[in-house]
């Protein structure tokens, strides 16, 4: 079956092929960079912003693009949060990805490997519009070509349950990690837990440089995790986990995505990292009480760029409207009207972000505007975590966390479980 | 009435076999072709021979997962098989107001397994509810890590099966202990056998057929189990993905964009002939006398076939004799 799938895909995207390249040489209309037409149906997907906030912008950019290209039409299609990866993979598999769709590099990566998303710098002119972090995120090792349009970026900052830090008497949020480590063994003296997590590789990377050290991640095209530093964090953990300092929930949960936000969110840990909507979005929603409590500062080290994408798919229908839509979903105007919905989020082109006072969205509460103005003091300096393009993806993160997590219970060494999780990325890595 | 057509039952039976068809045996056949292959989503495929069968047995999550379902079969099945049985003998009696009993046990089946999961985390996580008692009464320095600590995960999952089964089984029970005679008790009773006595010899033989129906199922369902490990971890396994079952390694391994579908079809191979265990050794139990029967056959014709070629060649013999 698979087989003929896969068949079938590659029929298809010749066959995309050979039409485009029948079209192609047209006049170039209006408001596109590719060659072609601008004519059709093109069908947009978007993940998880289907709401009171975000569904007007959405029709809105909709009509307007519509009205612009006379005999183009637009289907908006949104999908739950949950299960985007499996909703993605089925709809590349049965040949039905969106011709316009939203995905983060990671997702983006294993399609482009695939053949089933076009070559955005090679189908269009305006690349070089976009932020070069974010055409890092979608330009990936032994591939030629950019896989999506930067659409969003965020990073990660701390955020400190303030109630808690006090009764070790601090009276300031830890300016560094090491400082961070030391309030967590004073806390765990006191029965209170601080870390709301166990380390990974990528969290690794982002603590080493916060110490002022590097961590490779990876060196001559392999993995390489167990390092002298890294080992010496996850062996601190340990020590820490014997003192109380480390949550039992950090234990349980890991590998699991966004449990330390929950973890912190029960108000019974000290530190958790998060999204710089954090405050807005989700504490003031799940765990309103503690809101007074909190105090937001920016992220340690070289803080991680996260990166959302828009990219257009190979075996779109009408390849020239699907890709003229795509840059007008990212052009300057568009990304500055999205940026001030999403608060503390930034766009991903050069020129939207020459004047953040432009998206500088209303915040809720008055700590989102803190976390929004670190977040922008710290986009310079956040880079995509891990090592862009090199194919280590979310099942080996996991697994590293739960060897970690052993590790900081004493069942192994630190050395042991580095090593391991950096033998089973460079096991499983997908060719 | 006009008589049926010839194709009349084969057509009643058309949807069920469709359907079988291709959400049962298709899917079936297509893991086990897929077992020897690397395939992973929308790549090309190439066989790999017993590569991923080779792999599982250096593989220390397949260890561990194997453990874990067999740990839960081993705990699950005797619990499972007398404790709903006990249930049902003391919600048997006649006393008033018992039917609210016979519901209250039963509840436990209707709740979803997730909901029921996800209370249980909310019971034994460190700031849980019995982790609260624990410190209220000055018992321990810190919290019991009973969702981070492989063994206690996995009897916290345990517990959960056993208590959300016991309900449907104990439902089973009362059907059968219909059938157990009073008479027999009464006989038992006069020739001077207690309590426990007539428990094992006049009860638990009465219900034997069911019990072994219990047991299967419960079977088959432990080594399969995954909801409850699941959302008890919150999905990562505990520490080192220890606690994981069979189920749940497949999961992890073969899901996403970047999923190992031809190793997980391999250790999902390996979970079919698991679960073929136990239900050859209750066919063999139930079939017993079956068997006994056809072997028995098979020696009276075999001795019976000697005889006549015994009879046959005296015959001759004796042919040769007289010429």
């Amino acid at each position: 079956m698979k087989i003929r799938s896969t068949i079938a895909v590659g029929i298809a995207a010749v066959a995309a092929l050979a039409l485009t390249s029948c079209t192609g040489g047209g006049a170039a209309s209006g408001g596109g960079s590719a060659d072609g037409e601008i004519k059709g149906t093109v069908t947009f997907q978007t993940w998880s912003l289907k709401n009171d906030k975000f569904t007007p912008y959405f029709e809105n950019i909709a009509k307007s693009f519509e009205k612009e290209h006379p005999g183009v039409t637009v289907k908006w299609i949104d999908q739950p949060a949950d299960g985007y990866e499996d909703k993605i993979l089925q709809q590349a598999e049965s040949n039905e990805l969106p011709d316009v769709v939203n995905l983060p590099p990671e997702f983006a990566q294993e399609l482009a490997k695939a053949g089933q998303l076009a070559d955005l710098k090679k189908d269009s002119k305006i690349i070089g519009d976009y932020v070069d972090g974010g055409v890092a995120a979608y330009t990936y090792d032994g591939l030629e070509g950019t896989y999506a349009f930067p659409w969003y970026l965020g990073t990660e900052l701390n955020y400190w349950n303030m109630d808690l830090l006090g009764k070790a008497g601090l009276t300031a949020p830890p300016k560094t990690f090491d400082e961070t480590l030391d309030a967590a063994s004073k806390l765990g003296k006191l029965g209170i837990a601080t870390l709301s997590d166990v380390p990974s590789p990528k969290s690794l990377q982002i603590d080493i440089s916060d110490q002022g050290k590097t961590f490779d991640f990876v060196k001559d095209g392999k993995f390489v995790f167990d390092t002298p530093e890294a080992e010496a964090i996850v062996e601190r953990y340990a020590e820490l986990y014997k003192e109380g300092a480390v949550s039992p929930e950090a234990l349980q949960n890991a590998g699991t995505a966004n449990a330390n936000v929950d973890n912190f969110n029960k108000g019974s840990v000290a530190w958790t990292t998060a999204g710089p909507n954090y405050i807005d979005k989700n504490l003031a929603v799940n765990s309103p009480a503690l809101l007074p409590s909190v105090k937001v500062t920016g992220g340690f080290g070289e803080p991680p760029l996260f990166v959302q994408g828009i990219s257009v798919s190979k075996n779109a229908k009408s390849p020239a409207a699907a890709i003229a839509f795509a840059e007008y979903v990212t052009n300057d105007a568009n990304q500055v009207e999205f940026m001030k919905l999403a608060a503390g989020f930034f766009p991903g082109t050069k020129k939207a972000n020459e004047d953040p006072s432009a998206f500088a969205g209303t915040a809720q509460n008055a700590e989102q505007t803190q976390a929004t103005t670190f977040a922008a003091a710290q986009m310079d300096k956040a880079r995509v975590p891990g090592a862009p393009g090199s194919g280590y993806v979310d099942s080996m993160e996991n697994y590293a966390k739960q060897q970690i997590a052993l590790a900081i219970k004493g069942d192994i060494t630190a050395k042991d479980a580095l090593k391991k999780a950096q033998d089973y990325a460079n096991q499983n890595v997908s060719k | 009435m006009r008589r049926q057509r010839w194709y009349t039952p084969y057509l009643l039976v058309l949807p069920g076999v469709v359907w079988v068809l291709v959400f049962a045996l298709w899917p079936f056949l297509n893991t086990v072709v897929l077992a020897f292959t690397d395939a992973r989503p929308l790549r090309p495929v190439s066989f790999v021979g017993l590569d991923n069968f080779t792999r599982l047995a250096s593989d220390e999550r397949f260890g561990y997962a194997l453990t874990t379902s067999l740990v839960y079969v081993l705990v699950c099945v005797p619990l499972l098989t007398f404790l709903p049985l006990l249930l049902a003998l003391l919600v048997r009696a006649k006393i008033p107001a018992i039917g609210f009993f016979r519901t209250t046990f039963y509840f436990p089946v209707i709740a979803s397994a997730v909901v029921v999961a996800i209370v249980w985390e909310f019971l034994f996580s460190s700031t849980g509810t019995i982790n609260s008692a624990l410190t209220f009464f000055g018992l321990p320095d810190r919290p019991i890590e009973f969702l981070s600590d492989r063994w206690l995960l996995i009897f916290c999952a345990i517990g959960l099966t056993v208590w959300k089964g016991l309900g449907y089984y104990m439902v089973v029970y009362l059907a059968a202990l219909g059938n157990v005679g009073r008479e027999l008790h009464e006989a038992a009773a006069m020739d001077g056998a207690g309590a426990w006595r007539r428990f094992w010899s006049v009860t638990v033989p009465g219900v034997r057929g069911p019990m072994m129906l219990v047991s299967v199922l419960i079977c088959v369902a432990a080594v399969r189990v995954f909801t409850e490990l699941f959302i008890l971890s919150s999905g990562s396994g505990g520490p080192g993905g220890r606690s994981m079952s069979m189920v749940m390694l497949i999961q992890s391994m073969g899901k996403g964009l970047n999923g190992q579908i031809g190793y997980a079809s391999a250790i999902s191979i390996v979970l079919f002939l698991l679960t073929l265990i136990p239900l050859t050794v209750v066919g063999i139990a139930n079939n017993g006398e079956m068997i006994r029967d056809a072997l028995a056959g098979r020696r009276t014709r075999r001795d019976l076939r000697a005889q006549q070629r015994a009879e046959r060649r005296d015959a001759k013999d004796r042919a040769e004799v007289a010429a």
